[in-house]
């Protein structure tokens, strides 16, 4: 997908010998185009649900919602949490578990099992997240007192802190992952740089998006080497791709 | 622990694989456990198609405690019961479970329970300890707060002897207005104190075996995977979550609020008219009674 992508854009770039972008430049948009649009999925599946309450969508081909969930679900993983245990501060204990590094977006914490573990089947018992201003009113509740079966969490950071103490492993963190930054790999053969499969990486965002980042990263070429007819037919685009999604 | 909401098999359920004890899992299967209710409800009632979008675990954990609370009071009635000795003082503590009284009775010889009577004609308050000055001044510790002691009615009623109430007792005879019905017992009496957290009994019980029936609030001493819920007040439970959380949450139309409402108030009579375990054979042998003559 990457080489198609990066010839069409090429192609679009030197349809007028407006100018030349080098792979690494190429690289840098590309990383950006696939953020951009990555992004976009959590704002749009927001509006497609909206739109879902409201009738305005209907089921198999043109569920919205599904379709942005399968998306996004591409970057679903999972990893156990590692307990951190330091000296307690003031008397408050610090423990915590580190999220992994390339989080986006938790989807949730668990305990005891969840999904892709050995205990899968029993299934793992939900931490809750819950804000810091409410945390000392959740534990000091006769009812909502944070147990092993009740567990809560506070995230500061890129640290949990769990409660109950007790919970020092088992916890699982379910998450949307960072995409990985696209390469256009090459290798150079009579000074002109040929694509080189092996060390590329290709874009990990669904195939349908194509279109969407060939004219994204049209534009940050567009205005990289200041041609303006680029940036403008590339805005426009993405206006017109927009409504469609919208309308 | 008694294994409830999960399939168990027959060796499991008549004899625990023969652990002990043997009887741990008998009749579990009436209930399931609070904690999948709240599994249930998150998952079935609450999403972004649904009436309720957003509901936070802790926010359902305490309607559903809640919610259990309040049919334990009246329409589950799961009756609690405590049997002691009474003391030579007469007075016993409430259970540790204790929310409100049923029944008190003591265990006859032939092993049934004789209903006791509360005794209305006297109180538990706070004595305060007094100076022996003209003006009988509260005493008060260092802490300037008063102190107290054994209320004299306590004392008088602990010192009567077992002999002390006649019977038939002064109050079953009514003398100028006839009989006071509602004293109308010879099985003694009591007087319960909720707040200090004690029953006084009458000299006539001492040494018997005292059953105090009860109700609880159902959570009491139970981890959170303990707490149980009876099946007959399942579609209570949700429907009374959905409408607590409903009648709570912003910005949602108030038919909806009253329809849910609505449906927790129908659920809650369900579930009484379901528990109330009215049985055709049982009513109709006490209604035999009615033709009977009375001479």
């Amino acid at each position: 997908m990457i080489n198609s992508i990066r010839n069409t854009v090429l192609f679009l770039l030197n349809k007028d010998n407006r100018g030349y972008v080098s792979p690494s430049e190429f690289n840098y948009f590309a990383k950006q185009a696939q953020l951009e649009i990555f992004e976009s999925y959590f704002t749009d599946i927001s509006k497609a649900v909206a739109l879902q309450n409201s009738r305005k969508k209907s089921l198999n081909y043109g569920d919205t919602v599904q379709h942005i969930q399968d998306k996004i679900d591409r970057f679903y993983a999972n990893t156990s949490l590692t307990y951190t245990s330091i000296d307690s501060n003031n008397g408050e204990e610090q423990d915590y578990f580190q999220l992994p590094s390339d989080l986006y977006k938790l989807i949730n914490i668990t305990y005891g099992g969840g999904f892709g573990t050995d205990t899968t089947m029993s299934g793992g018992r939900i931490v809750q997240s819950v804000a810091p201003h409410k945390f000392d009113m959740i534990v000091n509740s006769n009812l909502t007192k944070p147990t092993v079966t009740y567990p809560v969490y506070v995230r500061s950071g890129n640290n949990i802190f769990v409660r109950p103490l007790s919970i020092q492993t088992l916890v699982q963190a379910n998450y949307i992952r960072k995409p990985l930054d696209p390469n256009w790999g090459y290798v150079t053969i009579n000074s002109d740089p040929v694509y080189n499969a092996d060390s590329s990486t290709n874009f990990e965002i669904s195939e349908e998006d194509e279109t969407e980042l060939v004219i994204k990263i049209c534009k940050y070429a567009g205005l990289s080497i200041r041609e303006a007819d680029v940036v403008q037919v590339a805005a426009q685009q993405e206006q017109v791709e927009y409504a469609k999604q919208n309308s | 622990m008694p294994i409830i909401g999960t399939y168990i098999d027959h060796r499991e359920y008549y004899q625990n694989n023969g652990n002990n004890p043997r009887d741990e899992n008998w009749g579990t299967y009436q209930y399931l456990l609070l904690r999948d209710i709240i599994n249930n409800f998150l998952l079935t009632y609450v999403g972004d198609d649904k009436v309720i979008n957003k509901a936070d675990r802790n926010e359902v954990i305490f309607h559903a405690k809640r919610g259990l609370q309040e049919i334990h009071y009246d329409a589950l009635r799961e009756i609690q019961q405590f049997e002691a000795e009474l003391p030579d003082t007469l007075k016993m503590h409430l259970p540790h479970d204790f929310v409100s009284c049923v029944k008190v009775s003591f265990v006859g010889d032939e092993g049934l329970t004789h209903p006791i009577m509360p005794n209305h004609r006297t109180a538990t308050p706070t004595s305060y300890l007094q100076d022996n000055t003209v003006h009988k001044n509260i005493l008060m510790d260092h802490n300037d707060d008063a102190l107290t002691g054994t209320p004299v009615i306590e004392t008088n009623w602990s010192n009567q002897s077992s002999s002390t109430p006649k019977k038939p007792n002064p109050n079953h005879l009514g003398q100028n207005f006839g009989m006071d019905t509602s004293t109308a017992n010879n099985n003694g009496s009591y007087v319960l104190d909720k707040n200090q957290g004690f029953i006084l009994f009458s000299s006539d019980l001492l040494g018997k075996q005292i059953v105090i029936e009860y109700v609880s609030d159902g959570i009491y001493g139970l981890a959170d995977d303990e707490i149980k819920v009876h099946k007959l007040a399942e579609t209570f439970m949700y429907d009374y979550l959905v409408s607590s959380i409903l009648k709570q949450k912003f910005g949602v139309q108030e038919y909806i609020v009253r329809r849910a409402q609505k449906q927790a108030s129908a659920s809650l009579r369900n579930t009484k008219i379901r528990l109330n375990s009215i049985k055709l054979g049982e009513l109709t042998q006490i209604l035999r009674g009615r033709d009977k003559w009375i001479k």
